[in-house]
């Protein structure tokens, strides 16, 4: 804490940010438990952030935040846009496009379960009727799921297809949670839809 | 032959514990993911770094930290006769090991499990010190792709000629024949990650050629660390407050 | 590398029909270019070109050697190109090798005409020591950096930029030659010969996407291109050479269509690329 006011400071690798037991390595840190030292690992600005009052070990986290900025990648909790790229019987496969607001740079999976389509009656759900291959999702991140794809849910109001075109080619809209409808032939297809803010 | 005259000069003008003039530049190539131009004296080396990115090949995945890759490929005109040499030649596997052993050591690569990183390095124009050339550059190259490092890693060659040890050796220095070491160091850890050698030395002498070298690649620490955080204050001055 | 979704494909689709690209140039439009010349001191000329996110080498080494018996009276030019893995990770280990053969192979046919010699765009008969027994052969090494589309246009400039930088050591014949044995040769060390290069063309490759063309595409537009063509025009407004790649057929009146567009756009590209050079060896002479 004492050296809060030259926390502004770059840094190189390798460069020494303290003592072990005066400051916990954050990110771009690292700690090297042969001489209790805590090094930079990265190039960037180097930051302290005092301990949570709640947790046992006061010492401070220091972090460097680098430049080079990386693609978003989809965490537990984040909510995500996603396109549908395959229907099963149990399951969707989805390709995440943007974590938050920000798109990713790599190709992340998901897969939306039968059981986290909706919140109710979740063992009724047809996966069919919920999505098409195509569509755009807006879902939350379950859990980094198996080694292949993250888990997804859409168990939610505000949660589901926001973007859906018909086999006419036209873009649908939205008629309620569970319907959308095509704007050139009036077809009704069937949809998990998302309450999308500051929509009827 | 002689190599350094009597006023103490060497072929190209320089004192014997002089360096080559040495230039780096960060982001040369577009696409990848860090890159770096790196040049000592006449040698001029290009590297990119991609990643870490998800691994190609699945049977060479490590589940607990990154693949790091490295090739080093040689432009058919970085020699001074035209020679067009087949990929992959047992010199170039060998420095690809060398630069990637040498770069593995410094990556916090159990931050980055499943995942790989891969290091090119592509030499321009060959003047001697290749080696030390590639390994700075990769060094810059990675630490503009924002890979955590322990430390930078630089390094720098030395040799012995005419009784006299030599700092940073050019080609027609390195082709006499004499010892010529190459060190790589993590300078703010201060240990010696690299040290090849060819030739025989006594001890005593080899003591001082490699504390040369040291000194050499000291040098290069603070200049490559100059060219980072010169680099970040321009990166944050142009995305502005 | 993350493909194209479709939202990104309709952009850059639409973005060239309304002639407006996804950078902001026009249709006809080349991204800014930079030349530096002399960037490999060990060869005889060298040049470096950046056309937007691509960047490519050209050097040339001259060697002395003999003519091919075929044609006594010219010397040999030879092309080759390289793709560093540091352009792409697909380029490691032999994966550039395809597409440097094309490369090598196209700019073969638009710099240095048939097998004939005739319609090169280097004097070859210029290269001769003494007809039939020595002559100089150039290496000309292309070598790619980096890519961001537009390969061929940028290494046939570089390709230009390093010829204008090449000096050719005077070659003094010993007098008093054998007839039959090699004749001994002095070569100059400060005397040099300069290439006249305005005759070497430069090349304008139109990237059909949709029902239009486009010049200078970048890597994303190329990989919505239906078909290219490659038109090498030289100065004198000359068509040098004509590669056309990619699967989709075209209508001949369509390509004749091409090649005038690629006539037109070509002479202010070599206006350029002419003030380009000139600036890049008036900058080297300074340092």
């Amino acid at each position: 804490m004492q050296e809060r006011e030259e926390a502004e400071e770059l840094v190189t690798p390798g460069e020494v940010l303290g003592k072990g037991s005066q400051v916990k390595a954050g990110r771009g840190a690292y700690f090297s438990p042969q001489n209790d030292t805590v090094y930079a690992s990265l190039t960037g600005r180097r930051s302290l952030i005092p301990p949570s009052s709640l947790s046992s070990d006061q010492r401070p986290t220091v972090e460097v935040t680098g430049h080079s900025a990386h693609g978003a990648i989809p965490e537990p909790g984040s909510i995500v846009i996603a396109r549908v790229t395959k229907v099963m019987a149990r399951m969707a496969s989805a390709d995440i496009m943007c974590v938050g607001p920000k798109s990713v740079r790599e190709k992340f999976t998901g897969i939306i379960r039968q059981q986290d389509v909706r919140a109710t009656e979740i063992d009724k759900v047809d996966m069919h009727l919920s999505f098409r291959p195509g569509d755009i999702v807006r879902a939350l991140v379950l859990s980094l799921g198996d080694a292949r794809a993250y888990f997804l849910s859409t168990a939610k109001n505000e949660l589901g297809v926001v973007s859906a075109e018909s086999t006419a080619g036209a873009t649908m809209v939205p008629m309620s949670w569970t319907e959308m409808q095509c704007p050139l032939t009036g077809q009704i297809e069937q949809r998990k839809v998302a309450k999308v803010a500051g929509q009827a | 032959m002689e190599f350094v005259s009597p006023e103490g000069l060497r072929l190209d003008g320089r004192r014997p514990m002089e360096m080559r003039q040495i230039r780096g530049e960060i982001g040369a190539v577009a696409k990848a993911d860090g890159s770096a131009f790196f040049e000592m004296g006449n040698t001029k080396v290009i590297a990119a770094v991609y990643g870490p990115r998800e691994v190609e090949n699945r049977s060479q995945q490590i589940s607990d930290q990154a693949l790091v890759r490295c090739e080093y490929t040689m432009a058919n005109f970085s020699t001074g006769d035209r020679v067009r040499k087949p990929k992959g030649d047992r010199r170039s596997t060998e420095i690809s090991l060398v630069i990637r052993q040498t770069m593995e050591a410094c990556i916090l690569t159990h931050l980055m499990p499943r995942s790989q990183i891969d290091i090119f390095v592509q030499v321009l124009q060959a003047d001697g010190g290749t080696r030390s050339a590639c390994i700075n550059a990769a060094t810059l190259a990675l630490a503009d792709a924002g890979i955590p490092m322990r430390d930078l890693v630089t390094s720098c060659s030395a040799g012995y000629l005419n009784s006299t040890p030599l700092l940073d050796l050019n080609y027609v220095e390195d082709s006499a024949g004499g010892p010529d070491v190459t060190v790589g160091i993590l300078p703010k850890l201060d240990k010696v990650t690299l040290l090849q050698m060819d030739a025989k030395l006594p001890m005593d002498i080899f003591e001082n050629v490699m504390q040369l070298a040291i000194e050499g690649c000291k040098a290069i620490a603070n200049y490559i660390r100059e060219l980072l955080l010169e680099n970040t204050k321009q990166l944050e001055y142009r995305r502005g407050p | 590398m993350v493909g194209l979704s479709v939202g990104e494909k309709h952009f850059i689709q639409g973005g060239i029909a309304q002639d407006l690209r996804t950078d902001g140039r026009r249709r006809l439009t080349y991204r800014p270019f930079n030349v530096e010349t002399g960037v490999i001191p060990q060869a005889n000329g060298s040049a470096r070109v950046r056309l937007g996110g691509t960047d490519v080498i050209a050097s040339v080494k001259a060697e002395l050697g003999k003519p091919s018996p075929s044609q006594p009276d010219k010397g040999k030019v030879n092309i080759y190109v390289d793709c560093s893995p540091t352009a792409a990770p697909m380029f490691e280990g032999r994966g550039g090798e395809e597409l440097s053969t094309e490369l090598s192979g196209a700019l073969q046919h638009c710099l240095l005409g048939g097998k004939s010699g005739a319609g090169a765009g280097i004097d070859l008969s210029s290269l001769v020591v003494v007809e039939g027994k020595v002559c100089w052969d150039l290496y000309i090494d292309g070598l790619v950096v980096s890519s961001d589309g537009n390969l061929l246009d940028a290494l046939g400039a570089a390709i230009k930029a390093a010829l204008t930088n090449t000096g050719i050591p005077k070659v003094e014949v010993a007098v008093g030659a054998s007839g039959d044995g090699l004749p001994e040769v002095d070569i100059s060390d400060d005397e040099y010969l300069q290439f006249d290069t305005s005759g070497v063309p430069v090349i304008v490759t139109l990237t059909k996407v949709g029902r239009h063309y486009i010049v200078d595409a970048t890597l994303e537009e190329e990989s919505q291109m239906s078909s290219a063509v490659s038109v090498s025009v030289s100065g004198q407004g000359r068509i040098c050479g004509l590669i056309k790649r990619g699967g989709a057929g075209l209508d001949p009146s369509v390509i004749l269509d091409m090649i005038s567009v690629a006539k037109h756009v070509s002479e202010q590209l070599m206006n350029k690329l002419d003030s380009e050079i000139s600036a890049a060896e008036a900058c080297e002479e300074e340092s």
